[in-house]
C-alpha cells in the first residue's frame, strides 16, 4: 500500500516537473504560435468546452472509435476460435494478419477511401489496426492452453462449455487483456490520424485539421490533450471490464 | 483387465516386450517399480490413453479416472472452480473439499496453495468423478503422514466396490491401499 502511495506521489512529481519544463520551454520562446503554455492550452480548453460542436465532435469521433474497436475485438475472438480448430481457416487468415500488420496506416487510409464514404474512415482504419493484434495473442492464448490440463478434461469428460469456462478462458484472458491495452492506444492514433487525412464533417480529426489551417497552436494542443484524455478514460474502462471478467472467471 | 504387449517403445527405448499383465476387477492392485521403468506408460495404455503399441487391452475400462501425478490444475481459478469443471453438484463439491481437509478454501487461487494442498484438489477432483476403475498416479506425492492415512481411507470409501490401480514407488503407499496384488516393473 504504501509503495503504491509513493509510486503515485513519483508519478505526480514527473508530471510537475515536464509541465514546468514545458513552461519554461514556453516562456523562453515566447510565441504561442510555436509553443504555447501548458496554462494557455488549458484555458483555451475550458473556453472551447463552451463552443458549439465541441461535444458533438467528440461523440462523433468516440462512437466511430468505440465502434471499430469493439466489431474488431469481436471478429478478432470469433476469427482466432476458428483458426485454433481449423487450419484451413488459420491458413487463410495468416496472410491477411501480416499485411494489415506491414501496411502503413496513411496507405489503407487512402485505399479506404476510395471504397467508404468519409464519414466512417475511422470505425474501418480502427478496425483494421486493432484486429492483428488482438487475433494473434488471442490466438496464441488459445494455442499455449496447457495440453496436460486438456487430457485431464478428457478424461474426466469435462463438457464443452464447461472446458471453455474453466480451461480456455483463464488461459487466454492475460493474453486478451495484453493485447487490448497495446491496441487501445493504436486506435485511437490510427483513428485521428484517418480523421485528419479524410476530414469527415464534425469529427475530431477535422477540429485538429482545422487548428493546422488557422495556425491556432493552442487549438491543436486542447484538442490532443482531450485525445489523450479520452484514449487515457477509454483504456481504465476497458481494463476495469477484462479486470471484472477475470474476476469473474477465477470463480 | 489384461494388458498383452507385443512391443511397446518409448522414443528408441524398448519399454516392454511380450509381456502380460492382470488386474483384478473391483480390487486394488499396485504397479510398483522405480522411476523410469514405464510404470506411468503402462497405466497410460490401460486406461486407453496411450494406443500407441501392438498389443491389446481386455477388459478396458469405459469410465476411467487418473489422478495423474502432476496435479494438472487450472492455476489462474479457484478450487471450487477446479471442482465445478467437473461436478454440476457444488454442495458434492464443497462436501469433498471438506473430505479432503480443505474447508474455507474454495474461493482461494489455486496459484496461492502449497504443493500438498494442490495435491488434494487434485484428488477432491478426481473422486468427484463417475468411475469404473480409478488410477491413481503416485497419489500421495508432498502428503504428511497423517493426511496420506486420511486421503488412502477417503479414496477407498468412495471407490468401494471398484478397481483402483495404483502406480507407486513405495511400499508404503500401497500398503495403505490395502493393495491385494502388486505388479512389479
Amino acid at each position: 500500500m504504501t509503495s503504491t502511495i509513493q509510486d503515485r506521489a513519483r508519478r505526480a512529481v514527473a508530471i510537475a516537473f515536464w509541465l514546468i519544463i514545458w513552461e519554461l520551454a514556453s516562456l523562453l520562446i515566447g510565441e504561442e504560435l510555436f509553443l504555447p503554455s501548458p496554462v494557455a492550452v488549458v484555458m483555451r480548453l475550458f473556453s472551447m468546452i463552451g463552443l458549439p460542436g465541441f461535444w458533438s465532435s467528440i461523440l462523433f469521433t468516440l462512437s466511430r472509435i468505440i465502434s471499430g474497436f469493439v466489431l474488431s475485438v469481436a471478429a478478432a475472438l470469433l476469427l482466432a476460435v476458428l483458426s485454433n480448430a481449423s487450419r484451413t481457416a488459420s491458413f487463410l487468415i495468416e496472410p491477411i494478419v501480416k499485411v494489415i500488420r506491414a501496411t502503413p496506416v496513411a496507405s489503407i487510409v487512402i485505399l479506404a477511401l476510395v471504397w467508404i464514404s468519409s464519414r466512417n474512415l475511422s470505425v474501418i482504419i480502427s478496425f483494421m489496426m486493432v484486429f492483428p493484434i488482438v487475433y494473434s495473442n488471442v490466438l496464441e492464448g488459445i494455442r499455449n492452453t496447457d495440453g496436460k490440463l486438456l487430457e485431464a478434461a478428457d478424461i474426466y469428460r469435462v463438457r464443452r462449455v464447461k472446458r471453455i469456462r474453466y480451461i480456455y478462458l483463464p488461459s487466454v484472458i492475460p493474453y486478451f487483456s495484453a493485447s487490448v491495452k497495446a491496441a487501445l492506444g493504436l486506435a485511437w492514433k490510427s483513428g485521428i490520424a484517418a480523421e485528419v487525412i479524410s476530414l469527415p464533417d464534425g469529427s475530431i480529426g477535422e477540429r485538429v485539421y482545422e487548428a493546422k489551417i488557422y495556425l491556432s497552436t493552442p487549438d491543436l494542443f486542447a484538442w490532443t490533450l482531450v485525445i489523450i484524455v479520452l484514449a487515457f478514460l477509454f483504456e481504465r474502462f476497458f481494463l476495469l471490464l477484462t479486470a471484472a471478467l477475470s474476476r469473474r472467471i477465477e470463480g | 483387465m489384461r494388458i498383452d504387449i507385443k512391443e511397446k517403445r518409448f522414443q528408441d527405448k524398448v519399454l516392454f516386450r511380450d509381456a502380460s499383465f492382470s488386474f483384478p476387477e473391483g480390487r486394488c492392485s499396485t504397479i510398483i517399480a522405480p522411476s523410469g521403468r514405464g510404470k506411468t506408460t503402462l497405466m497410460r495404455m490401460l486406461c486407453g490413453l496411450d494406443r500407441d503399441f501392438m498389443g491389446s487391452v481386455d477388459g478396458m475400462p469405459r469410465r476411467p479416472v487418473v489422478l495423474f501425478q502432476e496435479d494438472r490444475l487450472a492455476e489462474g481459478i479457484s478450487v471450487l472452480s477446479n471442482l465445478m469443471a467437473v461436478t454440476d453438484d457444488r454442495a458434492s463439491a464443497l462436501s469433498m473439499l471438506s473430505s479432503v481437509g480443505l474447508e474455507g478454501e474454495e474461493r482461494s487461487l489455486v496459484s496461492t496453495l502449497s504443493g500438498g494442498m494442490k495435491r488434494r484438489v487434485a484428488i477432491a477432483r478426481a473422486l468427484l468423478v463417475d468411475f469404473d476403475a480409478l488410477f491413481l498416479d503416485e497419489p500421495f506425492s508432498g502428503l504428511d503422514e497423517a493426511t496420506k492415512r486420511k486421503i488412502a481411507s477417503l479414496i477407498l470409501r468412495v471407490a468401494v466396490g471398484r478397481t483402483i490401480i495404483l502406480i507407486t514407488h513405495s511400499e508404503e503407499d500401497a500398503a495403505l491401499l490395502s493393495s491385494s496384488s502388486a505388479v512389479r516393473l
